[in-house]
């Protein structure tokens, strides 16, 4: 085999190697690691549903916005691969002004994420 | 793994056809995740109820609207000439590019359909794809050729480690117990109880795919579960692009399964009857792949091959396929079986009763055909 064959021959089966051993590995490992659940595959296995969000406000009322992924939802999500817990609620807060803190439910936990006092 | 299974996997050729299916296959998906993309981008930008999830600071999405038409519209591009062929592999490397930077711009981009497709992107950047059902195919006078089949075989893989890991994640008591299907898909009334049977299927559906699709005499009944599974999936839950792209990607890559090579399976048909000759001609115009050779029955050789008498023949259409020649409504299946078209439903015609039905409806077509030549 001449040798710009043979190259592209070596190049060709070490991405073909890396490739399985990151696709087969990463998974794998992953799924010994909970929260690693990016870029693997669990499609509505409900390992990673987004939580269920809801807001308090300042005179105790409390609106639920249920699942942000859902269309119709008031605040939304455009991914379900979206950390809520980390990014809804700094919107949420900017959007109502009277809001005192975010609540995230999911199976796994119940997060309460206040919102920053008005100034 | 072993260096005789990788050499023998790296040297490996298959005919240039189901990898170009692959691509249109994939191309489309492209163009309508385009679509979702453009949007989510105008979106994030534009809309205050949008919850952005910015990663990077060094990765920062398009803020104008030229900026966001200039990015969409050269996916969009990229994904109608990864469709018609016009320099696949570059297209597919842009698309690959602009979906993978897309991951490190905002969350709202990761997706199992969006990763699912920027791996398959991945693999027509390093794959012939555009050596057949293409421009460059066009411009060459339309030859048949094989390709490296490497990287359509990563391709496949990459579907059945899909399944595999997504059936294994669903191993947990939330989905066991339906309590994720009843959230997600069974919220009629009075359906809660069918919640858990539903899970379990589909658990058990795609342990099954993750290995039936590479099993010879499995894969038609694959093919059927998949494209059931596939299709009931996006209309059953909320309607959703993503649902659809991952249908759309997954039945691109089953093409690929359909591993016939081309010329090898022979019909024999009545030539001396004009009906059975524009039945024919439908049946080549749907033998995308060239896995037939259709011969009339005039022809000893033909005759000889399929192991008929000119009689049988005369009786009903004849197909030697895997070593055996089975005739009639269950010949006609069999051409199906391995057509893009209807490889994904046409094994559900070996099913009683449609089975009965259909070789019932074939003897009386067959009998009652008007067997007159067409004017010369």
């Amino acid at each position: 085999m001449p040798l710009p064959a043979r190259l592209t021959h070596a190049a060709s089966g070490a991405f073909v190697i890396v490739y399985l051993a990151v696709q087969v590995g990463y998974p794998a490992l992953a799924r010994t690691r909970p929260g690693h659940g990016a870029f693997t595959w669990h499609m509505y296995s409900g390992l990673y549903d987004g939580p269920k969000v809801a807001v308090a406000f300042a005179d105790g009322t409390v609106r639920d916005l249920g699942r942000l992924t859902r269309r119709g939802s008031q605040v939304r999500v455009l991914g379900s691969s979206v950390d809520i817990e980390r990014y809804a609620p700094k919107r949420i807060c900017g959007l109502w002004p009277d809001a005192r803190e975010v609540r995230a439910r999911s199976r796994a936990r119940d997060v309460t994420v206040p919102c920053p006092p008005r100034s | 793994m072993p260096a005789a299974f990788l050499n023998r996997i790296l040297t490996a050729r298959r005919p240039a056809r189901p990898v170009a299916l692959f691509r249109i296959g994939v191309g489309l998906a492209v163009v309508l995740r385009g679509v979702k993309t453009a949007r989510d981008l105008y979106l994030l930008e534009y809309d205050p109820l949008v919850v952005p999830a910015p990663l990077f600071e060094w990765a920062q999405r398009p803020a104008t609207l030229p900026g966001i038409v200039a990015l969409a519209g050269a996916f969009l591009a990229a994904g109608a000439a990864l469709t018609v062929g016009w320099h696949a592999r570059l297209s597919a490397a842009v698309a690959c590019a602009i979906s993978a930077w897309l991951f490190f711009v905002d969350q709202s981009f990761w997706g199992h359909h969006v990763y699912f497709m920027t791996l398959m992107l991945l693999m027509l950047a390093l794959a012939d794809s555009d050596a057949s059902l293409s421009v460059r195919w066009i411009r060459q006078g339309r030859p048949e050729r094989d390709v490296p089949a490497w990287p359509a075989w990563l391709a496949q893989v990459q579907l059945s480690l899909a399944y595999f890991f997504t059936s294994v994640a669903k191993l947990n008591p939330a989905f066991l117990s339906g309590d994720v299907m009843r959230d997600r898909i069974v919220t009629a009334p009075g359906m809660s109880a069918m919640a858990q049977p539903l899970a379990i299927v589909a658990l058990a559906a795609e342990a099954f795919l993750a290995f039936a699709l590479w099993s010879r005499r499995l894969r038609p009944w694959a093919f059927v579960i998949g494209f059931g599974m596939h299709v009931l999936i996006p209309v059953l839950l909320t309607p959703y692009v993503g649902l659809v792209v991952f249908s759309m990607l997954v039945f691109a890559v089953y093409v690929l399964f359909l591993d016939v090579p081309p010329g090898s399976r022979l019909v024999v048909w009545d030539d001396a009857c004009g009906f059975c000759g524009r039945t024919v001609e439908w049946l080549r115009r749907l033998d995308w792949l060239s896995a037939h050779r259709f011969e009339g029955s005039s022809r000893p050789s033909a005759l000889a091959e399929a192991g008929v008498t000119a009689e049988e023949a005369a009786d009903e259409v004849k197909v030697r396929a895997g070593g055996r020649t089975i005739g009639g409504f269950d010949g006609i299946r069999s051409i199906l079986e391995v057509t893009p078209v209807a490889f994904l439903w046409a094994p559900v015609l070996g099913l009683p009763p449609i089975a009965q039905w259909g070789r019932a409806a074939y003897r009386r077509v067959a009998s009652r055909r008007h067997c007159v030549l067409p004017p010369r």
